[in-house]
């Protein structure tokens, strides 16, 4: 399949550009997938030690209110919701929603166990002079526990759940979500063959000659890092981050330190593509100078 | 013998100008439409 002259030249630009874009899907694709499927990447964001003090005083405000007006110390719910139980609701948060792609998953979010915290209130002695000992225990439950419990779930999970219940079953019954997962996990490997290939056929194209290779993969690779450095760029002024902060600013901070984490995997490809691009034009360049010098010679 | 040509380090960009180009005339013409979009969609599935 040599092919000599402009035309293979002419070809080897098109697998090249080609070849930019498999290589700029592949990284984002990396990204996706890890959005999909890295538990502890979405454990990181929600244990960090901004968003845990953002959570608890969001948290602490919620049961300040409930607390002045059902007449009952804050401190004594407050004593109960302990980081330790926050991180790990957390974890059982991200466990749920990452699972709801599976047929089986079960649509109800998890709720912040309130039992302990009611029996606490329903022994606080403020609690106990405003509220008679016939209503104690359900005004405990309905009037203290329940609100209580669904701040918690709104600070972690700041989403309505219920749309999350109503829409996923329909969307189920059209498309398989497990196996789309499934799939879509597998693109970023998928698009890094597809970039393998080209190199293939650019060896091909070029007729084995690897100096003139170096010269299109290497350009490729540069191309790929230099677009998604643009794109990176772009993220980081839109800043996405703010944008969510206006509906609610807790999600917003969780969003930039996700983009932070997802960036510097991005920004890790973009490094290895850079150099290993660059690196492949200098052997060309290297190799065209010393084979000029010892033709002069 | 082949000369060395330094314009070979310009082809990396050649390469990118296309997509920078299109990754910008998407974001001028679609920009403002995606953002209103996005928080329409934050309203609803965002608990404030």
């Amino acid at each position: 399949m040599k092919m000599t002259g402009r035309l293979a030249h002419v070809f080897a630009v098109i697998i090249a550009l080609l070849m930019t874009l498999t290589l700029l899907l592949s990284a984002l694709c990396a990204q996706a997938t890890r959005l999909l499927s890295d538990e502890g990447l979405h454990q990181r964001v929600a244990l960090d030690p901004a968003v845990s003090a953002a959570q608890m005083e969001r948290i602490t405000a919620a049961v300040g209110q409930i607390a002045a007006e059902q007449s009952f110390a804050s401190e004594t719910a407050l004593s109960l919701i302990t980081p330790e139980g926050l991180a790990d609701y957390n974890r059982q948060v991200i466990s749920w929603w990452m699972s709801l792609a599976r047929p089986d998953a079960a649509m109800d979010a998890p709720q912040w166990d309130s039992e302990a915290l009611e029996n606490a209130v329903r022994e606080d002695p403020l609690f106990q002079e405003a509220v008679r000992s016939t209503l104690r225990r359900t005004v405990a439950r309905d009037q203290v526990g329940y609100p209580i419990s669904l701040a918690v779930q709104e600070t972690v999970l700041p989403v309505r759940t219920q749309l999350l219940a109503f829409a996923l079953p329909m969307v189920q019954s059209y498309v398989n979500l497990s196996a789309l997962v499934g799939y879509a996990l597998n693109t970023p490997v998928l698009f890094a063959a597809l970039s393998l290939a080209m190199a293939m056929l650019i060896v091909l194209l070029m007729g084995g000659d690897l100096r003139k290779t170096a010269l299109y993969v290497g350009s490729a690779l540069s191309a790929a890092a230099l677009v998604t450095l643009l794109a990176m760029l772009t993220v980081h002024l839109l800043d996405p981050g703010a944008i969510v902060a206006q509906a609610n600013a807790l999600l917003g901070l969780q969003i930039t330190l996700l983009l932070h984490q997802l960036g510097s995997g991005l920004g890790l490809i973009c490094a290895i593509e850079l150099v290993a691009g660059i690196g492949l034009i200098f052997l060309h360049q290297r190799r065209v100078r010393v084979s000029a010098g010892s033709a002069a010679a | 013998m082949k000369k060395t040509s330094r314009l070979h380090w310009l082809l990396p960009l050649a390469l990118a100008l296309p997509f920078a180009a299109a990754f910008a005339a998407a974001l001028i013409l679609y920009g403002s439409d995606i953002l209103d979009l996005v928080m329409v969609a934050l309203k609803m599935v965002v608990i404030a």
